[in-house]
């Protein structure tokens, strides 16, 4: 069975030129997911990225998948369908 | 001999009992050959459907893009046509809201999504034109962790009671459902909103779970059509259907990022933010 990623970041908006998505299950930037307020995004990976390793990112918050799910169902990442 | 060159492939003097065959491997899979291979000729039983994998979208930001097309379109601001939307789910969890797929974005973009608000499942279509929307809800929850056919089907009737033209039918089963309304509505518009697996365009909302054979039709399923499809809960092959218009296997025949469209309609879907493919399929 496919593996989820094992860890999921919450980034500053302002690091997103400093994300290398080459170590991240995201596509690029224009596929992240931001809140609403679009001021963070998610990144995921199995394997942490040398920039976080180095410093050269620090998240704003680390989570498992589940705590990811439980986070992406507030109102600051979620928000009803527009009709 | 076993079938061991891909799904509905033919063999070499083969008993195969799906896609038959001929003696080359240069026929479409799913179609009857004009051979004189021995055996059953016949298309096999939507038992020995070949299955094997799913995509599993984490809720977080995976998604399938397949783009735009005219033949994802069901309506021209006048009128509206007939169109059937199947899909298999195993939601992850009880998520207050899942996109399972769209052809919906900012307010001038919008079309249709089925989408599942408390388990239950809802298909919403919109005159972007006129800012007006139909939808229409089941009544009773779907289960969550196991497997569950959804086919939403629209007679395309269009006007002001177009939602009298919506039916849900759940694992094989016409669904109760309540409907609700808003505006004037006329006809959904075509528009340039790609259709998207597993999210909401213009909104943060996302599928978490398992999905499978995906497919969109352009008629009004009947009954009988969605009872086939449903096949006591094991995917059936939907080549025969003519009015299909696209069907994503959701990695059986795919390479990642691919989900290749294995219907007439071309509109391949790539998989953004997630490469893998699940082995867990309905059974």
């Amino acid at each position: 069975m496919k593996k989820q990623a094992e860890t999921y970041a919450i980034i500053n908006i302002a690091d997103l030129s400093n994300i290398d998505f080459s170590q991240v299950g995201e596509n690029n930037e224009n596929t992240i997911r931001k809140s609403i307020d679009e001021s963070q995004f998610v990144i995921k990976w199995n394997t942490t990225p040398t920039f976080i390793t180095d410093g050269t990112v620090t998240p704003l918050q680390t989570l498992n998948h589940s705590e990811a799910l439980t986070l992406m169902a507030t109102e600051a990442w979620s928000e009803p369908i527009e009709i | 001999m076993a079938v061991t060159n891909g799904w509905g492939q033919a063999a070499v003097n083969n008993t195969i009992d799906y896609g038959k065959g001929k003696t080359t491997a240069t026929n479409d899979w799913g179609k009857i050959y004009d051979s004189s291979a021995s055996g059953d000729t016949s298309l096999g039983t939507a038992t020995t459907f070949p299955n094997t994998k799913s995509i599993l979208l984490d809720g977080v930001d995976d998604f399938v893009d397949c783009g735009d097309n005219n033949n994802l379109s069901f309506g021209d601001g006048s009128n509206d046509s007939p169109f059937s939307i199947s899909l298999w789910v195993k939601l992850s969890g009880t998520n207050f809201i899942e996109a399972a797929l769209s052809k919906y974005g900012i307010s001038s973009k919008r079309e249709y999504i089925v989408y599942i608000v408390n388990q239950k499942v809802r298909l919403l279509i919109i005159d972007a034109s006129a800012t007006a929307h139909r939808l229409v809800e089941t009544s009773n929850a779907i289960s969550v962790g196991s497997w569950v056919n959804i086919v939403c089907v629209y007679n395309g009737v269009g006007g002001n009671n177009a939602e009298n033209g919506i039916k849900i039918y759940i694992n094989g089963s016409l669904s109760s459902t309540t409907s609700s309304k808003g505006g004037t509505y006329v006809a959904m518009e075509n528009t340039s909103q790609p259709f998207q697996i597993g999210r909401y365009f213009n909104g943060a909302q996302y599928f978490a779970g398992n999905m499978d054979e995906v497919a969109v039709f352009n008629s009004e399923l009947s009954l009988s059509d969605v009872t086939a499809i449903y096949n006591s809960g094991v995917p059936a092959s939907l080549s025969s259907y003519s009015s299909l218009v696209s069907w994503w296997r959701c990695g059986d025949n795919d390479t990642s990022p691919t989900l290749t469209d294995n219907g007439s309609g071309g509109n391949n879907g790539t998989m953004t933010n997630f490469t893998a493919f699940s082995t867990d399929v309905p059974t």
